[in-house]
C-alpha cells in the first residue's frame, strides 16, 4: 500500500505559482529522492505535505487517508515525520531531552496523572528516556545525550534532528537537506544509516538533497522539480542521463548529471 | 561503520564526570555517589530549616512582608509558565492576579463562602481571564501581544477593578482570613505551604509531557507541531495554568491585608512582576521564586539597612529608592546576566538538584533569557 | 453635527499629543526595529529641564516670560536628545542582539528607572507648567472652546511630520533606513551604523522633548512619570493603528485614538452609563480591532 500519495498539488503565494500540479508517491520501505535547483519549490512541497501550508489544489494521502485538511500535529500522529532546513530542534533542551519531547504523541499517561505523579507515569518517563537513548545509539550520537543543543556544530545538529524525528516513530521520514554541512564520509555514513532504517525499521524515506551523486546512489526512485513543476521522474540511472534535468541544474549544453 | 574521532560509546561518560565515579544508568541519567548524596541532602535540609524558621524569627511587624514574599514567588512562578516556559510575553499580569484577588474577596464577603471557596473561585476566574488572553495570543505574537497585555492590564486597572458592585470601588473589597489563620505567623506558614504546592506542581509540570510540550513551543512551534504537539491546545493550557496560579496568588494577596482595592493592581505593579521574573531568571523555577521574594522584601530590606547600617551608601539610600533600584536590577540583568539569578546560581542549582556540579557542554542549561534570543551571547 | 465637532475637538486635544509621541515611537522603530517604551519619559525629563530654566530652580514657580519659555524649549530639546543618545549608548546597544521583546523590556526598565529617578529628585509635588499660547477661541458650530494650545500642538505635529518625511528622502535619511533594515549590508556600503543609530535616538529624544513640553502644557502641570502614565500607551496604540513602519500613519493613528477616547467619554456621559475607565476601554478596543483585523495598520507595511 502506498504510504504517501501527493496528487495534483498546487499553491500560489500572491501572484507567484510556487507549485503546480505536482504528483508523487512513496511506497513502503522506499527511499525517494527529490531533486531540483534552488527555488524549485521543494521545501514548499514539504510544507504542503506536512501541513504547514494549505495547497490551493490537490490532495495529500497518508496510508490511503486524505489528510489535506489536517493540522501538522495530526499528520505527525499518523506517521509523518519531517526535518527542517533550519535545524528543527528545541534549542533550550539537551539532545536527549529533545528526543524525549519528540515522543510526545506516544506518551500514554494523561495530563492529570502526570501532574500528580502516579507510579505508572514515572515508569513511562523512564521508558521514554531509554527509548531516546536507543535511538541516539542507533545514530552514533549517544555520547552527546546531555549536550545542550546550542553548542553543537551544524552537521551534528542535522543528525540529532534526524534522531529526534526517528524518536517520533514515523512510518515515513521527510528529510529536508539532511546532508547540508556534512562532509563526504559523514554523508556516506548517513546514507548507510538510511538503508538501516529502511531495512530494520521499515520506514519510507523522502529526501530533498543537493548532494546529487549520493541521492542517485541511495534512492530507489527520483522526482525532479523545477519552477514549481515536476520536470522528470524515474529510476536513478534514467535521471542521471536525462538531458532536461542536467540542463536545469547546470545550464544549457549539459547532457548528464553525474 | 567508520569510527570518527569524536565517537565514544556511552559508558565512557564516566571519565567525563570524573571524581567519584558517578555512573550513568542505561537510560542516560547521571547517578550520584553516596557521599555526594549525603552532602546534597545536608545542604537541602539546612536550607529548608532556615526558610521554615523565617516566619518565627522575623519581628511581628514584618511577618506580612514574609507572606508577601511567598505570594510574589507564586506570582513569579505563574509568570514563568508563560514567559519562561512558553515564550509568551505578559506585561499585564496584574490583570490575572487582581481578578483572583477580587474574586476571592467577593466570594467571601458578598457570597459568605469560606476561604477555600475563595481560593477555588480565584483560581477559576484567573483561568478564565487568562484563557481569553490566550485566544488572542493564538493570533498575535511578540511585540503586538506585549502591547495587548499592557492595554488589557490598564483596562483591568481602570474599568474592571472599579466596578463598584464587584470590587467595592474606591473603598476596596474586604477579604477576611479564616479563623485559624488570623495569626500573621500562621498565615505566613500557610503561604509557604501554598508556595511549596506550587513548586511541586511546577516540578511535575516540567517532568512530564505537558511541560515539555509547552516549553518546546517557546523555541519553535513548527518543530513541536511536526512532533505531534497540538500547538493551539498546549498554548492555551499554558495560559490557563498561568492564570490559575496567578489567581491563587491573588486570593492569598487579598487576605494578607484582608482588604484589596484597585490601587493594589496598577500597571506599574505589572512591570514589577515582569522585572522580578526577569531578574530571577525566566525559565528556572528556583530563580524566579527568589526574584519574586527579593522584590517583595526589597523596600523593607532597604529601610532596615538604612536604619541599622550607618555606612555609605546605606545612610543615603532608604526605601524610597526601591523603584529605582528595582529598575536598575532589571536593566543590569538584561545587559550582563540575561539568565538572571538562576544563571548566577547555575552550578549550585544543578548540584542541589542531584546533578553534577559541572555540566557536560560547559553551558548552563535550564537557563534562558526572555522569549527566544540567545543567552549571554554577548560580544 | 455639533456632537461630532465636539468629539473632534476633544479628540484632537489629547490625540495631537498621542500623535507626537507616536511619531517618536515610529521613528525609533523605523530606524532601529525597537519599540521604545521610554519614549514618554524622555519627554518628562526634558520638561523638567525646561521647568528648571523657567523657575530658576526646582521649588520655585515657573515664570510667565515667553522669552524664558523659548530658551527653556531649546534647553529641553537638547536635553531630550542627549538623554535619547544616552539610553542608546548605555542600554539599548547592549541588548541589540536579543529578541525584539527583550529590547522592549529593556526600554521598560529604562522608563521605570527614569520615572523613579524623577520621583527621588523632584518629588511628586505639582508644578505649574506654562503653555505657549494661553486661552482659546470659541467654535461657533459646536459651542465648544478650542484652546490655542491645541492649535500649537497640531502645528508642531504637522511641522515635525513634514520634516521627517522630507528627511527620509535625503541621503542621510535613506542611510538611516538602510541601517534599520540591513545593518550588515549598510555597514558594507560604508554607512556608519553606530552613528546612524545615535542620530536616530537623538532625534527621538528631541521629539520626545517636544511631546513632554506640550504634554505638560496640556495639563499645565508637571509631575514625574507624566508622559508615560497619560500618553504613552495610547500613543503606542496609535502607532500600531497607523502602521508602525509609517510616520504619517502613526501620527494619524494617534489622532484617531484621541478621537476614540473622546467618543468613549462622550458616550458614557450622554447615555449616563456608570462604566469606569472609558478611555482604557477605547484604547483596548481599538488595539484589538486593529491587530485582529488589520495587523499591518491602516497605512503601514509589514512589521
Amino acid at each position: 500500500m502506498r504510504v504517501l500519495e501527493v496528487e495534483g498539488v498546487g499553491i500560489r503565494f500572491g501572484g507567484v505559482q510556487a507549485l503546480s500540479n505536482v504528483d508523487f508517491r512513496v511506497d513502503e520501505s522506499e527511499i525517494v529522492g527529490i531533486l531540483g535547483p534552488n527555488g524549485a519549490g521543494k521545501t514548499t512541497l514539504f510544507n504542503c505535505v506536512s501541513g504547514f501550508y494549505t495547497p490551493n489544489e490537490g490532495r495529500i494521502r497518508l496510508h490511503g487517508e486524505d489528510v489535506t485538511s489536517l493540522r501538522p500535529d495530526e499528520r505527525a500522529a499518523r506517521g509523518l515525520g519531517r526535518t527542517f532546513q533550519q535545524v528543527g530542534l528545541v534549542r533550550s533542551f539537551s539532545v536527549l531531552e529533545n528526543l524525549v519531547v519528540a515522543q510526545h504523541k506516544s506518551v500514554r499517561y494523561g495530563i492529570l496523572a502526570g501532574l500528580v505523579g502516579l507510579p505508572w507515569t514515572l515508569r513511562e518517563e523512564r521508558e521514554l528516556r531509554r527509548r531516546a537513548m536507543r535511538v541516539l545509539d542507533f545514530m552514533n550520537l549517544g555520547h552527546l545525550k546531555d549536550s545542550p543543543v546550542g553548542g553543537l556544530p551544524y552537521g551534528t545538529l542535522k543528525m540529532c534532528e534526524v534522531a529526534a524525528v526517528l524518536a517520533t516513530d514515523p512510518d515515513i521520514l521527510m528529510l529536508d537537506e539532511p546532508l547540508a554541512g556534512t562532509g563526504p564520509e559523514e554523508g556516506e555514513e548517513f546514507c548507510a544509516r538510511l538503508e538501516d532504517m529502511r531495512r530494520e525499521l521499515g520506514i519510507s524515506i523522502v529526501m530533498i538533497e543537493h548532494h546529487v551523486p549520493l541521492v542517485l546512489k541511495t534512492a530507489d526512485y527520483i522526482y525532479v522539480l523545477n519552477f514549481g513543476a515536476l520536470l522528470a521522474e524515474g529510476l536513478p540511472d534514467d535521471i542521471r542521463r536525462n538531458e532536461a534535468v542536467a540542463e536545469a541544474y547546470m545550464g544549457e549544453g549539459a547532457t548528464s548529471l553525474a | 561503520m567508520t569510527a570518527t574521532a569524536t565517537r565514544r560509546p556511552s559508558g565512557d561518560d564516566v571519565v567525563a564526570e570524573g571524581r567519584r565515579g558517578n555512573r550513568n544508568a542505561d537510560d542516560g541519567r547521571f547517578v550520584v555517589s553516596p557521599q555526594g548524596m549525603a552532602a546534597r541532602v545536608a545542604v537541602l535540609v539546612g536550607l529548608l530549616l532556615l526558610v521554615l524558621a523565617i516566619p518565627v524569627i522575623v519581628p511581628d511587624v514584618y511577618t506580612n512582608v514574609v507572606s508577601r514574599a511567598a505570594i510574589y514567588a507564586i506570582i513569579a512562578l505563574s509568570m514563568n509558565v508563560l514567559v519562561g516556559y512558553t515564550g509568551q510575553v505578559s506585561l499585564g499580569h496584574t490583570a490575572f492576579v487582581g481578578v483572583g484577588a477580587f474574586a476571592s474577596g467577593y466570594t467571601m464577603t458578598e457570597l459568605g463562602l469560606p476561604f477555600g471557596a475563595g481560593i477555588a473561585m480565584s483560581a477559576f476566574t484567573g483561568a478564565v481571564i487568562a484563557l481569553g488572553l490566550g485566544f488572542v495570543a493564538l493570533r498575535l505574537a511578540g511585540l503586538y501581544l506585549a502591547l495587548v497585555t499592557i492595554a488589557f492590564a490598564l483596562f483591568a486597572q481602570e474599568t474592571l477593578f472599579n466596578i463598584r458592585s464587584l470590587t467595592g470601588g474606591g473603598a476596596g473589597m474586604p477579604a477576611d482570613r479564616p479563623a485559624f489563620l488570623i495569626d500573621d505567623t500562621r498565615y505566613a506558614y500557610f503561604c509557604f505551604f501554598m508556595l511549596a504546592l506550587v513548586l511541586a506542581f511546577d516540578w511535575r509540570l516540567t517532568a512530564t509531557r505537558l511541560g515539555r510540550a509547552i516549553r518546546a513551543l517557546r523555541d519553535d512551534e513548527r518543530v513541536a507541531a511536526s512532533w505531534g504537539v497540538d500547538v493551539a491546545r498546549f498554548k492555551l493550557l499554558a495560559f490557563v495554568i498561568s492564570g490559575i496560579l496567578a489567581g491563587i496568588a491573588g486570593a492569598l494577596f487579598a487576605s494578607t491585608e484582608q482588604i484589596v482595592s484597585a490601587q493594589d493592581f496598577t500597571f506599574g505593579v505589572s512591570l514589577t512582576f515582569l522585572s522580578m521574573t526577569v531578574v530571577g531568571g525566566a525559565g528556572n523555577r528556583w530563580g524566579v521564586a527568589q526574584g519574586g521574594a527579593l522584590f517583595a522584601v526589597l523596600p523593607t530590606l532597604l529601610e532596615r539597612a538604612h536604619e541599622n547600617f550607618h555606612v555609605i551608601p546605606f545612610t543615603w539610600i532608604n526605601a524610597r529608592f526601591e523603584p529605582a533600584i528595582a529598575a536598575l536590577l532589571l536593566v543590569l540583568t538584561l545587559i550582563f546576566y540575561p539568565g538572571g539569578i538562576a544563571q548566577q546560581q547555575a552550578h549550585l542549582l544543578r548540584w542541589l538538584s542531584f546533578g553534577p556540579w559541572k555540566s557536560h557542554g560547559g553551558d548552563d542549561d535550564k537557563v534562558a533569557g526572555i522569549t527566544g534570543g540567545s543567552v549571554g551571547a554577548r560580544p | 453635527m455639533g456632537f461630532v465637532l465636539r468629539i473632534l475637538v476633544f479628540g484632537l486635544q489629547a490625540g495631537a499629543i498621542y500623535a507626537l509621541v507616536a511619531l517618536g515611537i515610529a521613528l525609533v522603530y523605523k530606524a532601529t526595529g525597537i519599540l521604545n517604551f521610554a519614549q514618554g519619559e524622555l519627554g518628562t525629563i526634558a520638561a523638567f529641564s525646561a521647568f528648571f530654566v523657567l523657575a530658576g530652580g526646582l521649588d520655585a514657580e515657573a515664570s510667565d516670560s515667553k522669552l524664558r519659555l523659548i530658551l527653556a524649549t531649546l534647553v529641553a530639546v537638547v536635553v531630550g536628545a542627549a538623554f535619547g543618545v544616552l539610553v542608546n549608548t548605555l542600554v539599548v546597544r547592549h541588548v541589540a542582539g536579543a529578541s525584539p521583546v527583550t529590547s522592549l523590556v529593556a526600554t521598560v526598565g529604562v522608563a521605570l528607572f527614569l520615572t523613579a529617578a524623577q520621583t527621588l529628585l523632584f518629588e511628586t509635588r505639582a508644578r505649574n507648567f506654562p503653555r505657549y499660547i494661553d486661552g482659546g477661541f470659541r467654535l461657533p458650530l459646536a459651542n465648544v472652546n478650542v484652546p490655542w494650545h491645541t492649535i500649537v500642538i497640531l502645528v508642531v505635529l504637522a511641522g515635525v511630520a513634514a520634516s521627517l518625511a522630507v528627511f527620509f528622502r535625503t541621503p542621510y535619511g535613506i542611510a538611516l533606513l538602510a541601517t534599520a533594515e540591513e545593518p550588515f549590508a549598510a555597514e558594507l556600503q560604508g554607512v556608519p551604523v553606530a552613528l546612524m543609530r545615535t542620530i536616530a535616538w537623538g532625534g527621538a529624544g528631541a521629539l520626545g522633548a517636544l511631546g513632554g513640553l506640550l504634554g505638560a502644557g496640556f495639563f499645565e502641570n508637571l509631575q514625574p512619570g507624566l508622559m508615560t502614565t497619560t500618553f504613552l500607551i495610547p500613543a503606542f496604540v496609535g502607532a500600531v493603528l497607523g502602521g508602525i513602519g509609517s510616520l504619517v500613519g502613526s501620527a494619524v493613528g494617534g489622532l484617531i485614538v484621541g478621537a476614540s477616547v473622546a467618543l468613549a467619554n462622550q458616550l458614557v456621559r450622554t447615555f449616563e452609563v456608570d462604566v469606569p475607565g472609558p478611555p482604557q476601554i477605547a484604547v483596548l478596543v481599538v488595539l484589538l480591532g486593529v491587530l485582529l483585523f488589520k495587523p499591518n495598520g491602516l497605512l503601514g507595511d509589514r512589521v
